[in-house]
């Protein structure tokens, strides 16, 4: 199956697809097309383009797209809900798509990130990291653990090179893949809803 | 104008076609042939020798023709060839066509004429704030060097074209109100910027790099006869991004005067960029815009946006540097 991966960082994409790999329980190709952003808002902007470049220029079957949350809710009723806003966006992608002889429509499954990527790849090695405490503290207005605190801990320092923090998040995914059911309590939302869609493809294929 | 460049074994230019407009923003990874299509200009304007008769008459072979350019001259087209020979270093030849041989001699003064009026910049910050020797007034060069003495030059030439040079500066960079030239004893002439809150004056040569670029800028903008054709390599390197606006609308007049009300023959633009920032400012217009790849191999390529006629409607309403960043349009670096 060829999926292409769309992320806040070049280094997410080999972890996240590790990960993916591991829910569709098939060995993923990737699509030839070097896909980055400038982070959540430039991922809301190109994702038109992006949808239809791949649905119509290349051999994609699916894209998956993960974004961090950074200070927004995951949770449904939340007005500003970072998940709902681009669950709609990929359906109104989706909607755009006009049909290409030949080839089934472009897939798309989109993962949040609470409050960024790196709390995905901790939450096996620390239990305290997880969306309930993450969306507690944002009603508590008292952050249990910053962006950079998450990003230390995983690369054990401040400063890291893309080399580092891609080994450390593909060593960590590897984990985390292992024990899916436990990766899906800690983001029921965020990774969860990722889940479930890229089963719902499982049944499709 | 220069409507095609044709490049073979030319650096990263193995066999590569650059079809150019009035108005041309090439983007692309580093060592995709972007400067090179600068320095293949440059080349144009200062061969070692000149040979308006046959490629065969100097000896030269096919293969070792490493450019050639096609010049919209307004009444007809030609074409000429620039290669490399040891014993001669850079030769420009005419591409010989029989119906314009009978008079070769005066369509090559006249492509002479048309090559020595195109100036290609690269500017080396460090330079540009320097004094200069006062006795020697002549224009901005490609470095950026003689930057107070080309001000100088529009300032005692051409007054109305120097004081909207510094209305266009004060504008861009509002910190300074004036610019004040001064001679010293040695014969040096110095160029001062005088800040708008304190009064004070500093150096040109202590002012910071965009303010200098800036200066540069809108001295090659404000000449009151331009060159035919300017290269700019990455001329938005040290700007703001809220400048880049009021960088391509200066770029802008050049290659459209008439748009703007201006009344002079209009300036070919070749501008290299890797700002996405920048690029936003030509979704517009994709006919301006040139993706250069480099392929696995090494070599590289260009293509214009507007050659891909869907791609209006795939952008839809994303920002076009956002886009190109995204990859989709190619012109990205490759990972190892």
């Amino acid at each position: 199956m060829r999926v292409a991966i769309l992320s806040e960082s070049t280094a997410d994409e080999m972890a996240l697809r590790i990960v993916v790999d591991a829910v569709l329980a098939v060995r993923t190709i990737p699509v030839a097309m070097n896909l980055e952003s400038r982070g959540w808002s430039s991922v809301r902007s190109v994702l038109p383009t992006i949808s239809k470049m791949l649905q119509y220029r290349t051999d994609a079957e699916a894209l998956v797209v993960v974004v961090d949350s950074n200070h927004t809710y995951l949770s449904q009723d939340e007005p500003k809900n970072r998940l709902r806003e681009f669950q709609e966006l990929v359906q109104r992608c989706q909607r755009e798509l006009k049909p290409v002889a030949g080839r089934v429509p472009l897939k798309i499954a989109v993962g949040v990130a609470a409050p960024a990527i790196e709390a995905w790849w901790l939450c096996k090695s620390n239990p305290q990291i997880c969306e309930t405490a993450w969306e507690k503290g944002l009603a508590d207005k008292r952050d249990p653990y910053s962006k950079l605190e998450l990003k230390k801990q995983l690369y054990g320092s401040d400063y890291r090179s893309l080399e580092l923090m891609t080994q450390k998040m593909t060593e960590a995914a590897h984990v985390v893949a292992g024990d899916l059911a436990t990766f899906e309590r800690s983001f029921p939302s965020g990774f969860g809803s990722l889940a479930k869609e890229l089963r719902s493809w499982r049944r499709i294929n | 104008m220069i409507t095609q460049l044709k490049f073979q074994n030319f650096k990263a230019l193995k066999d590569a076609e650059l079809k150019l407009g009035m108005f041309n923003v090439i983007v692309g990874p580093n060592g995709s042939g972007k400067s090179s299509v600068l320095q293949a200009l440059r080349t144009l304007t200062e061969p070692n020798s000149i040979n308006w008769g046959f490629a065969t008459t100097v000896g030269m072979q096919p293969q070792t023709l490493l450019i050639n350019a096609e010049l919209d001259l307004g009444n007809r087209v030609e074409k000429i060839n620039l290669g490399f020979r040891q014993q001669f270093g850079w030769i420009i030849m005419r591409d010989p066509g029989p119906q314009l041989l009978a008079h070769a001699g005066i369509a090559g003064q006249e492509i002479t004429t048309i090559l020595n009026r195109i100036k290609i910049f690269s500017f080396d910050t460090a330079t540009l704030g320097q004094p200069v020797n006062a006795q020697q007034i002549n224009e901005l060069q490609r470095d950026g060097s003689n930057l107070v003495g080309a001000l100088t030059n529009l300032r005692d030439k051409d007054e109305e074209a120097y004081n909207r040079l510094r209305e266009e500066f004060q504008r861009w960079i509002p910190e300074y109100d004036a610019l004040v030239f001064h001679n010293e004893p040695n014969g040096q002439r110095h160029l001062n910027l005088r800040q708008k809150i304190s009064r004070g004056s500093i150096p040109a040569s202590q002012a910071s790099e965009g303010t200098l670029l800036a200066l540069a800028l809108l001295t090659i903008v404000h000449q009151p006869t331009p060159p035919v054709l300017i290269g700019l390599e990455e001329p938005d390197a040290s700007l703001h991004p809220r400048l880049l606006r009021e960088l391509r609308d200066a770029l802008y007049r050049l290659a459209f005067p008439s748009d703007f009300g201006i009344k002079r023959a209009p300036v070919q633009v070749v501008v290299t960029t890797h700002s996405p920032f920048f690029l936003d400012l030509f979704k517009d217009h994709p006919e301006q815009v040139i993706i250069a790849e480099k392929k696995a191999d090494g070599t590289a390529t260009f293509k214009n946006l507007s050659d891909d006629k869907e791609l209006r409607e795939l952008i839809g309403d994303a920002p076009l540097g956002e886009v190109w960043y995204s990859g989709v349009l190619g012109g990205v670096p490759v990972p190892a």
